[in-house]
Order: C-alpha cells, then structure tokens, then sequence
C-alpha cells in the first residue's frame, strides 16, 4: 500500500462522512410545496354562479 | 444545458447565492458540486425550490383575487374574495342579463389558459421535490434541470397573467432578460 492508497482511502471515509452529515442537514428542511388554487377557482365559480342565478323567492304560502 | 444553468443562475441570485457578475463558471460548479452529491449544493437547490414555491403560492393568490374580482366586474358587481369564496359588496341579487351572462362566459373562457398554467407550475415544481428528496444519485441529478423547468413554468404563468392584466410577483433573482 502506497502513500497515495492511503491518501485515498482517508480522503474516501471524509467524504463518505461529510455526506452523511450533510445528507441530515438537508433532510431536515422542510420542502414547501405550492398549493393548488384549482379548488378555489373552483369555489369562486360556484359563488359566482350563485350571484348569477338568484334562486327564485319562496312563493307565498297560501292559507 | 446551458439555458438550465441560465435559469438556475437567475433564482440563485436572487438567494444572494450566486454574486452578480460572477459569470457562468460559479453556477456550473454548483451544478457539478450537486451531480457529485455535495449536500452544499443540495441545500441550495432546497432553498431554490423553497423560494420558487413561495413565490408561485403569492402568486397564486393574486390569480385567485383577480379571478374573483373580474367574474363580479362581467356581473356589473364589485366584490372580493374573503377565504375561500368570492364575496359581493353590498345588495348582489339584481336580475343578471343574458349579457352580462356572456361576459361572465368570456372571463372564464379568457381564465383557463393561466388556471393551467399555473396547474403545469404546480406539476413540475412537485417533480423537483421529490427529486430533491430522492436519495438514488441518478434521481438528483436530474434536479437542476427541474429547477429550470420550474423556472420556465413560472414565466409561463406570469405571461398568462400578462395577457389578462394582471402582474404577479416575480421569481427571486428574475431580472427581465435571460441572465
């Protein structure tokens, strides 16, 4: 085994624990996601719609 | 390739990640830092993601205010949205005309273009999270080339916008041009 082989093998076992350490830092923030607003369009057209179609008054109950 | 690292370049920037003028060279060694598993890089390219979705979900309320408001104004009514739902000032049950009806027609009709685009935003910003969460090395190396899809999803919504009038927020580090 040769001074380079040896070189290599420290330098392999740093790297190898640095991306361990790193790997954890990385794992612990949070990844936002961005929210789907097809739900509220949605909504919004049902509100709308509702303005659009007034529903028609309530006859007059007969006695 | 290189548009990918452009685009890239341009969100890092905006993190203050990247120093204005510091040419191509400093995103291509990051990009080349994350390919060799670099969790600097990886961290970066979270935080890229992170500032992206924030951005896109800012956005995405000024579609949803807008959208509102332009359903009332075919109407001939003012409102806003209020939670969830799109709200009328004031005494809203007046007879609605066929015409009014049709323009309600048109500004959902005129609508779908950036309601999907920003759905096609959505899509491709959650491919890069689960990239960036992916833990084979073949997986991550895809994600610069995502954050520029990403990227590019989002100038299409803010050009859907465009057309309908309405601005949105721009991405970190967006400075008009390719840079």
């Amino acid at each position: 085994m040769t001074p380079l082989d040896v070189v290599a093998i420290v330098m392999a076992i740093l790297q190898a624990v640095l991306r361990m350490i790193e790997r954890g830092f990385t794992k612990d923030q949070v990844l936002v996601a961005i929210r789907a607003i097809e739900p509220d369009a949605a909504q919004i057209d049902a509100d709308v719609d509702a303005l659009a179609h007034p529903p028609a008054p309530a006859a007059p109950v007969k006695s | 390739m290189l548009p990918d690292l452009l685009a890239l370049r341009r969100v890092l920037r905006g993190l203050g990640l990247v120093m204005i003028g510091a040419g191509i060279g400093t995103l291509v060694l990051i990009g080349v830092l994350h390919l060799q598993g670099c969790a600097g890089a990886q961290t970066v390219a979270r935080d890229a993601s992170n500032a992206i979705a924030d951005v896109a979900n800012a956005a995405g309320e000024v579609v949803l205010d807008r959208y509102c408001e332009r359903q009332l104004a075919a109407l001939d009514l003012t409102g806003h949205r209020a939670g969830t739902h799109c709200v009328a000032d004031g005494d809203a049950t007046h007879d609605v005309t066929p015409a009014e009806l049709a323009a309600l027609a048109r500004v959902r009709a005129a609508w779908q273009p950036l309601l999907r685009a920003h759905a096609a935003l959505r899509h491709a910003h959650d491919a890069l999270r689960a990239a960036l969460d992916a833990t084979d090395a073949a997986t991550r190396a895809q994600v610069p080339a995502l954050i520029a899809d990403v990227v590019r999803a989002y100038d299409a919504v803010a050009a859907a916008a465009g057309v309908l009038g309405v601005t949105l927020p721009r991405l970190p580090g967006a400075d008009g041009g390719a840079s």
